[in-house]
């Protein structure tokens, strides 16, 4: 059997006190085999970032049990913080007034990193994420996707076998994001065992062996993406293109026999509807007889993509807040 | 312990980096006890007699790094907190403490150098005539005053900890300090129990011990490291405390905003 570094068990945290209580993370176990990549995928409020807390020791879970390459996240604090790297991006987390290098120095120091492996480590790192000729400039020019590669950079110098991410390529332009994925599958490529959160589907289905999706707190699908998918294909898509339809009309699809959910995007004067609907109920034409005078641009039925899994999945739950 | 011995020396270094990239603490460590010093030392007049106008210059020195301890080590975390540092540095196998004690001595680096350059004012730029009787017993004085300056923000800044506004509300302290230690006025000259709080107060101890080897009274002084020491240690320790229990808090009740 193979070892897993992460181990998720029965997982509870509870927030606030009498009337106020509300369950971030409820129950959930799930666990991530050595080398492995990751993905917990989750709308706002999922208890996401609450799952990771726990694992980076910054929060004790109200029950149930979690631990890393076999370490306690309560117990054995100080070895799971050497165990693991940690990325929570956003645009902050480094002295901006200082260079790359000179952060990295700092955060080396404050990882117990020897200095003769810093020396030969911190040029590795920056010039691994692409920013060894910006190491000595100050952060505080540094774009967004470089701070994000800094953060990734600065999660490694103490070279840990697990690496947790949250969202690490949210608010990056596309090539910067594609840059970042590209980064985060070598990890698991040399062994490192990467657990990642996201809200990008495409991303989760190309980068991740398994996944968990959650919703309010709870587990509600896991497996590889397309076990995820396989879950949700208990449903096909169709999808209309209509314009300057009623948004109430279009509420009415949700009434029709066999539709599990229906999700609209609005682009300009044009509508993008999704509607889900159970597998053996053929609801195309009551979809268009309830429609009725919209005019219906294009009609596809397709098999669901993990995105309209996760949207299934979590609509079913009520999760999307 | 070499790792530790060497996390603090680096961080020490990168602080004070970092401290001199901000006009707020150059202001406050630099140019603040230049101009309390002027303003003192115009003031008293030049007839003033030169034991007064000794006193106060290092009284001027003192204010001057009181307010370079609170915009350094006072709103630390705050700091911290604000730039998305404190999560990630409470996550890291260092302790806190340690993070909080380089920018301590960061802190009171700038606080020495705002000692040394207010008496060298005082004396070449101004032309006070300053007298110190025994500036042997000066020395250990001084490093009294940083330490317990450093060491006294230090546990402003884990007791304000749960405010977001700590730095607001640690400004608050800034000019009872000033009278609390005697750097302002002389305790002395105030009513008795501005005396008995000051007992509380390290670098109160700190500015006694100064004024002590200003006029050569060596067991004044003495007494005074004693007591500045003791009082100081006592900071440290509840600073400790406090920051273990600050971080017990919010990993159990996520009660400390971390970002």
């Amino acid at each position: 059997m193979a070892r897993m570094d992460i181990e998720v068990k029965n997982l509870v945290r509870v927030y606030g006190r009498g009337a106020t209580q509300r369950r971030a993370v409820d129950k959930i176990s799930f666990g991530v085999e050595k080398g492995k990549l990751f993905g917990i995928l989750g709308p706002n409020g999922a208890g996401k970032t609450t799952t990771i807390k726990i694992l980076l020791t910054t929060l004790l879970p109200t029950s149930g049990s979690a631990s890393i390459m076999g370490l306690d996240v309560v117990k054995d604090v100080k070895h799971v913080r050497r165990a693991i790297g940690y990325v929570l991006g956003g645009d902050k987390g480094f002295y901006d007034r200082l260079t790359a290098r000179q952060n990295m120095t700092y955060f080396c120091d404050l990882y117990e990193v020897p200095y003769r492996v810093q020396r030969k480590r911190i040029p590795e790192l920056l010039e691994m994420t692409g920013l060894d000729d910006r190491g000595k400039d100050k952060v505080e020019t540094f774009s967004r996707g470089m701070r994000q590669r800094l953060h990734i950079a600065r999660s490694l110098v103490h070279d840990p076998q697990v690496l947790i991410l949250d969202e690490p390529t949210n608010g990056i332009d596309p090539v910067g994001a594609r840059e970042v994925r590209e980064l985060v599958t070598t990890f698991s490529d040399s062994g490192k065992t990467v657990l990642l959160t996201t809200h990008h589907m495409q991303e989760a289905d190309a980068m991740c062996d398994r996944l968990v999706v959650i919703s309010s707190g709870r587990l509600i699908a896991e497996g590889a993406p397309r076990d995820v998918k396989r879950l949700a294909s208990s449903s096909r898509v169709t999808e209309l293109v209509t314009t300057g339809a009623d948004p109430n009309r279009l509420a009415k699809l949700n009434g029709i026999e066999g539709v599990l959910s229906v999700r609209i995007e609005t682009a300009g004067v044009q509508q993008i509807v999704q509607v889900h609907s159970a597998v053996g109920i053929d609801c195309a034409p009551a979809i268009v007889r309830c429609l009725d005078s919209v005019e219906i641009e294009g009609m596809t039925i397709r098999e669901p993509t993990l995105e309209d899994a996760y949207v299934a999945l979590v609509s079913t739950h009520g999760g999307f807040t | 312990m070499r790792a530790r011995s060497r996390f603090l020396i680096i961080a020490w270094l990168f602080h004070l980096r970092q401290m001199a990239t901000v006009r707020i603490y150059i202001f406050d460590s630099v140019v603040l006890p230049l101009v309390l010093a002027t303003i003192a030392l115009r003031m008293a007049g030049p007839s003033a007699d030169p034991a007064t106008l000794t006193s106060l210059t290092f009284g001027a020195a003192v204010m001057g790094m009181w307010a370079a301890a609170l915009s350094g080590t006072g709103g630390a975390i705050s700091r911290m907190r604000s730039m998305a540092l404190l999560e990630p540095i409470v996550a890291a196998p260092t302790p806190l403490a340690a993070a909080l004690a380089a920018n301590a001595l960061a802190s009171a680096s700038l606080g020495l150098y705002s000692l040394v350059a207010t008496v060298l004012w005082a004396k070449f730029g101004l032309k006070a005539p300053i007298e110190i009787a025994s500036p042997a017993l000066l020395v250990p004085a001084f490093v009294l005053t940083v330490v317990a300056t450093a060491a006294l923000g230090v546990t402003l800044s884990v007791s304000l900890v749960m405010f977001r506004r700590a730095q607001s509300v640690s400004n608050l302290f800034e000019y009872p300090f000033w009278i609390f230690t005697g750097a302002m006025v002389p305790i002395t000259l105030l009513p008795a129990w501005f005396d008995s709080v000051s007992w509380f107060i390290g670098p109160a101890w700190g500015m006694k011990a100064i004024r002590s080897a200003a006029v050569g009274d060596a067991s004044a002084v003495g007494v005074a490291l004693l007591a500045g020491f003791a009082v100081t240690a006592a900071y440290w320790t509840v600073s400790m405390l406090l920051l273990r229990s600050m971080e017990r808090l919010a990993r159990e009740r996520a009660a400390l905003p971390l970002s």
